[in-house]
């Protein structure tokens, strides 16, 4: 079976993740963006709200001051002064002069249908002079003898003519609700201030209004010293009941504000806050307070968002999951390169054992080869040459003929030994194996200086001796670099080195020849010339290093590093 | 007092373990005029018989079972310094001749050269060893 390795694998889960981040980073932003515009919008809402209803009030207080001073200026109040008698004769006379004032105080109903409570016309002694409640007419025993006590009352006459006095709320002596005073004193000609007249309005009338708002923003009237809440937009301001919420004050920072208006986020809600404008003689110092619920995260960021989000989830989790099936066939795809590569470690082993095999083989066949030539043609021969030796030298001495064809067939016996003896040589030097490397290389150097135009030199610094296979593999790399120089190296000296290091023997094999092109080693060694072939691979079978420097007219440094 | 003169005939120890070869070198030296007193197969034989025949030369091959020429002719020089010692091997490579050289053997010849010349030798090592013997004795 054969797998194929597929060179875009992991670049696939790479594009997804980057997609993924993509999409979250850009969901992030879209997100803040949505909040941001959905936050904007609110503020906007609470903050118009606040503005609406802020307006409202000072339309209203605006309004009421100018009712009240119409009101005033009605010809029926100073009539009954001008009018001679005294105050009670006038009350108790009735008629049109007293008439006229009550009709005065009864248009406020239509001015103010649903939100006044009681009218009246107050003597500067306090005494009621009229009143109407809800429309209807007090009769004179039902006037009430002294007012002054009421919270308007001293107020307003401290107050000069044309100005309004607006109380704080307190609850109506008439009706029982909370309400607000506007009074004003009665103008005269003569700029005295003999009486005032008054009505008052329902806190819950303004409550009323400020919950038209509606939806889930709550309008509430916070009196500004005190912080307390005079009216809050869910709910009535009922007859008998404290004013507003008065015990809720989580508006007393209102106090400390000096902005008129502004919005920031309390318990979680945007509360958005504007002051009412500051009027002479109104004693409400207010604030409209808007708050609403912070819009929840996923109202507020949209869908977009959150699809962008879970689609970045599902590709990441498609991601990762392909991370995984990625790392999984990496980690299958390595090991089988792992089981490959001990295969091949393995059958490099294998072919290194089965080369130094053959190798060592090859020698041993050289090395038997040369001990039968030794043994037996070279034994034989001198044994011949010896025996004919006593037979030529007394046909000699006695001059009988033959004796000069005997001597040419010794020599020709002898030059045959010494053919057979260098042969020998060639294929085993016997002193490789009876005095080891240096001795059989000292004895190749002379053979180079003696049979050569090369003057070669040995330099060992050998201590002792090597093992048999590594001093043959040296040897045979030196003889074969040796036969490269005297054939084509034209060189007149070549240098032997034999030296240890790092637990290696190094021979190196230099040359002042013509030198050769390394750049063209491998055509070399592909053709099998000059035996560089033959030189690496011994080297490389014992797990050596082989080197060779040179350049054309400078020579040649083969180098070949053997471990011991 | 018993006079004994010296020897005329160089007594000859022939160790080589190839047969032919060894009868050959004896025919040889006799036909000469030399007196083979002993023959050896190999070095620890031609140590014995150097030993029990005191030759004035021992002619010996190199390579040999056992104790190879070099150690019996080292241990030759050592128990009989007079004794000389000729090498006749069949290799010719220079490691052989300095080694034996530095062993103290008479010469080195190689299997291949003229007999005339092994002759030769014989004579130059027996008249060596009579000087060196006659020094000895003068002493």
């Amino acid at each position: 079976m054969t797998s194929t390795n597929r060179p875009g694998g992991r670049s696939v889960p790479l594009a997804v993740l980057i997609l993924a981040v993509t999409l979250l980073a850009l969901s992030l932003v879209l997100a803040v963006h949505q909040r941001e515009r959905a936050r904007a919008a609110l503020d906007h809402r609470l903050t118009t709200m606040v503005g609406e209803e802020t307006a409202l009030l000072d339309n209203y207080f605006e309004r009421a001051r100018s009712i009240a001073l119409i009101t005033s200026h009605n010809p029926a109040f100073e009539d009954f002064y001008e009018t001679p008698g005294g105050r009670v004769a006038k009350l108790q006379a009735g008629g049109p002069l007293i008439e006229e004032a009550y009709d005065a105080l009864a248009y406020l109903q239509v001015l103010f249908p649903t939100s006044i409570g009681e009218a009246c016309f107050i003597d500067v002694g306090g005494a009621e002079n009229a009143r109407v409640v809800r429309g209807e007419y007090a009769t004179l025993g039902d006037l009430a003898p002294d007012e002054s006590g009421n919270p308007f009352f001293g107020p307003t006459f401290a107050m000069g003519q044309g100005d309004v006095y607006q109380a704080e709320p307190y609850v109506s002596p008439d009706t029982g609700e909370w309400v607000i005073s506007n009074s004003t004193i009665i103008p005269t000609g003569e700029g005295s201030k003999r009486a005032i007249v008054h009505f008052e309005v329902t806190v819950e009338s303004f409550r009323e209004t400020a919950a038209t708002f509606g939806d889930d923003a709550v309008i509430r009237v916070v009196d500004a010293p005190t912080g307390a809440v005079v009216i809050d937009s869910r709910y009535e301001q009922a007859v008998g009941a404290p004013l507003g919420r008065t015990q809720d004050h989580r508006f007393g920072w209102l106090s400390q504000v000096e902005q008129s208006s502004g919005i920031r986020t309390l318990d979680g809600a945007r509360t958005a806050f504007g002051r009412l404008s500051p009027t002479l003689g109104n004693a409400n110092t207010w604030f409209v307070v808007a708050t609403a619920p912070e819009i929840p995260f996923v109202d507020s960021v949209g869908l977009v968002p959150i699809v962008l989000t879970v689609v970045a989830l599902v590709l990441l989790l498609i991601g990762g999951m392909n991370s995984v099936r990625v790392s999984r066939t990496i980690r299958q795809q390595n090991r089988r390169l792992e089981e490959q590569g001990e295969r091949l470690e393995k059958a490099q082993s294998e072919r290194g054992r089965l080369l130094r095999q053959a190798v060592e083989a090859a020698e041993d066949e050289r090395r038997r080869i040369a001990a039968e030539l030794h043994d037996g043609p070279i034994q034989d021969l001198t044994a011949i040459d010896l025996r004919l030796e006593p037979l030529r030298l007394d046909l000699e001495e006695t001059e009988q003929p033959g004796s000069a064809s005997l001597r040419d067939a010794q020599e020709r016996i002898r030059h045959e030994i010494a053919e057979l003896r260098r042969l020998i040589a060639r294929l085993r030097p016997p002193a490789l194996d009876e005095r080891g490397l240096e001795a059989a290389l000292a004895d190749q150097a002379r053979l180079v200086t003696n049979s050569s135009e090369v003057v070669c030199r040995l330099s060992s610094k050998l201590a002792e001796r090597l093992d048999e296979t590594v001093e043959t593999i040296v040897y045979r790399v030196a003889q074969e670099a040796l036969t490269n120089v005297v054939k084509h190296a034209n060189a007149s000296h070549a240098d032997l080195s034999l030296y240890h290091r790092n637990g290696s023997v190094v021979l190196e094999v230099r040359d002042n020849g013509v030198g050769f092109d390394v750049s063209k080693l491998d055509e070399l060694l592909g053709g099998g010339h000059f035996g560089l072939a033959s030189m690496r691979e011994r080297v490389e079978m014992a797990g050596g290093a082989w080197l060779v420097e040179s350049h054309p007219g400078g020579g040649t440094c083969i180098r070949a590093e053997v471990p011991r | 007092m018993t006079v004994t003169s010296a020897p005329t005939r160089a007594r000859v120890v022939v160790a080589d373990d190839d047969v032919n070869v060894r009868d050959a070198l004896c025919e040889l030296l006799e036909h000469r005029g030399c007196a083979v007193v002993g023959r050896a197969t190999d070095g620890a034989e031609a140590v014995t018989v150097t030993s029990d025949t005191d030759p004035d030369v021992v002619l010996m091959d190199l390579r040999m079972p056992g104790v190879d020429g070099i150690s019996a002719c080292r241990q030759i020089k050592d128990r009989f310094p007079t004794t000389q010692v000729i090498i006749l091997s069949a290799y010719d490579d220079e490691s052989f001749r300095e080694l034996a050289d530095g062993i103290g053997v008479y010469c080195y010849l190689v299997k291949g050269c003229p007999g005339e010349l092994i002759l030769d030798m014989v004579v130059r090592a027996f008249r060596m060893k009579r000087e060196v013997e006659a020094k000895e004795t003068g002493d």
